[in-house]
């Protein structure tokens, strides 16, 4: 049976693996449009090097102009993306945000609050870049994938900008 | 109001972020002190462990890349480190012992050559209509400064070796456990951060890491051209001992300022104890080491150690003085990198923290907003 000494931070194992999370984490990351095309070890492989967090109700995850150390996965429990106060968009649990930040030099483009209580896990850019490196013929297909969720941010700003325009060009 | 009062005062947004900064800074100092004052006879096991995993690290990846298990990538590169260090022993041992006993008999000659050259500097200078100098009160006065300061320096070497010693065992161990370990360890550490500096500190530590990784990279690269520079013009000139003064001399280097003019003495001493010295080989020696420093100074340090340094020479030279003063010959070559790397871990903890506070006032002002939009 574990004590609640064991469970402490301070006195558990900090090198023993804590396979779990890895393994919930991967079998959502086969979901996400990142990792589209990928074998599940080099899935496995990412989500063994994703850091786990936790935060509370009304916490901020980032604000807009942090500089961002790389992208995240929600696992439970829903965030609310907002810029000057409006909710752009609800993340629930699967989906990946903050992915400009693995593009080297840019900063958040708006800020993330937890509306639940939420596990997530980050993925940052130097563990990608390490990746790329490591790997530069599969290399095509991540940037290509991160190009393509980009893109796909990018076509919903448009939408949502000519749908608040249409009505005042109507008038 | 009360709750966002609290709220500011949580995230530090009452104090002017240098102050912050400073504050936060300089308790992480303490810490770090705190540390190394406890892990006092283990810190020289550490930071060779340390550079170990660094240089090993790339070697451990190459096999990670090929699925091996991390024990067995890290066991498998200890054990050919651990090879090629007792081949190099094997191969180099006879030929550095030969050189240092051939030192250690001419070392006994010493005062007659050294009588021979400032003899011969003499009658020069006399031949020139040029003020004489006394050859025998002159040989005297050097070999007794020299015999003072190399006891001195026995001494202190041997009390280090000593002190030393019982780490050696260790760094093996330690550099094992941190080739398969480190970046667990690492990321568990990280985690400690709290949710709203997680990023920042990540931030600033790969940011820190880089440079060092690049400024550590960059002296080992000058060091190999000067000892190769070096080797390749005491060969030309006819000096004895050319390998091993290129290795003296590249190792010298890595001590920044004072390397330059300490790089000087090992060159002349050679000449001196040579079966022949004349005015005319230390002048060429000496040339040797001043143009592996012409080369260093024009083509290596700008385009690899400065732009990872970044720091201004006085800053360096005072650093450097304090280092070796309170902390020794490690500290001579460890005080530019650790200068560096505070410079980073501070410029970038204030500019986040600068930003966070940036952003508690802009919530607190819309908040503020939203309860006037209420109430009106």
């Amino acid at each position: 049976m574990e004590t609640k000494s064991s469970r402490h931070p301070l006195w558990h194992n900090f090198f023993r693996p804590k396979d779990g999370w890895i393994e919930d984490t991967a079998k959502i990351c086969e979901k996400s449009l990142l990792f589209q095309g990928f074998s599940p070890s080099v899935i496995r492989w990412f989500a063994a090097k994703m850091h786990p967090r936790s935060y509370d109700t009304g916490e901020n995850i980032f604000h807009a102009g942090d500089e961002g150390a790389g992208a995240i996965l929600l696992r439970s429990g829903s965030i609310a993306i907002r810029n000057g106060g409006v909710d752009l968009a609800i993340i629930k649990p699967g989906d990946m945000f903050g992915e400009v930040a693995l593009v080297s030099g840019q900063t958040r483009t708006a800020d993330a609050v937890a509306i639940e209580p939420c596990e997530l896990v980050f993925l940052l850019g130097t563990d990608l870049n390490e990746w790329i490196n490591c790997h530069p013929k599969h290399a095509c297909r991540m940037l290509q994938n991160l190009g393509t969720m980009l893109a796909g941010r990018l076509l919903e700003a448009n939408k949502s900008i000519s749908e608040h325009q249409a009505p005042r060009a109507s008038q | 109001m009360m709750e966002r009062r609290r709220s500011d005062r949580r995230a530090g947004a009452s104090r002017h972020p240098v102050i912050q900064t400073t504050l936060v800074f300089l308790t992480g100092l303490l810490v770090i002190l705190c540390l190394l004052f406890i892990a006092h006879p283990v810190v020289f096991a550490l930071i060779v462990s340390l550079g170990l995993y660094a240089v090993l690290t790339p070697a451990v990846d190459y096999f990670r890349d090929r699925e091996w298990p991390r024990a067995k990538a890290a066991g498998v590169v200890m054990g050919l480190a651990t090879v090629a260090l007792i081949l190099i022993a094997v191969l180099l041992y006879p030929l550095l012992m030969t050189q240092v006993h051939q030192i250690s008999e001419q070392v006994a000659h010493l005062d007659q050559q050294l009588f021979t050259v400032l003899s011969n500097t003499n009658a020069w200078l006399i031949s020139q209509d040029m003020t004489s100098i006394d050859a025998q009160q002159t040989t005297n006065m050097i070999i007794q400064r020299a015999s003072e300061e190399g006891v001195a320096t026995a001494q202190s070497m041997s009390d280090f070796f000593t002190g030393i010693a019982p780490s050696l065992l260790l760094i093996p161990l330690v550099t094992f456990f941190l080739l398969c370990d480190f970046l667990i360890f690492r990321n568990q550490v990280m985690q400690l951060l709290p949710n709203r500096h997680f990023e920042l500190g990540w931030l600033i530590y790969i940011r820190a890491a880089a440079q060092l990784q690049s400024y550590i990279r960059g002296i080992s690269i000058q060091s190999m051209i000067m000892a190769s520079i070096t080797t390749l013009g005491f060969g030309l000139a006819g000096v004895d001992y050319a390998p091993l003064l290129g290795i003296m001399i590249g190792l010298l280097n890595m001590i920044p300022f004072f390397g330059i003019s300490l790089a000087k003495i090992p060159p002349v001493v050679a000449v001196l104890i040579s079966s022949d010295p004349s005015v005319m080989q230390i002048v060429l020696a000496l040339a040797v080491v001043m143009f592996a420093q012409a080369v260093d100074n024009s083509i290596v340090i700008p385009r690899i150690v400065a732009k990872a340094a970044s720091l201004h020479p006085l800053t360096v030279m005072i650093g450097v003085m304090l280092g070796g003063y309170y902390f020794g010959f490690f500290g001579l070559i460890l005080s530019v990198p650790v200068m560096f790397s505070f410079k980073v871990i501070y410029n970038e903890l204030l500019r986040g923290l600068a930003h966070q506070v940036l952003n508690v006032r802009i919530d607190a002002q819309r908040q503020q907003r939203i309860q006037g939009e209420r109430r009106g």
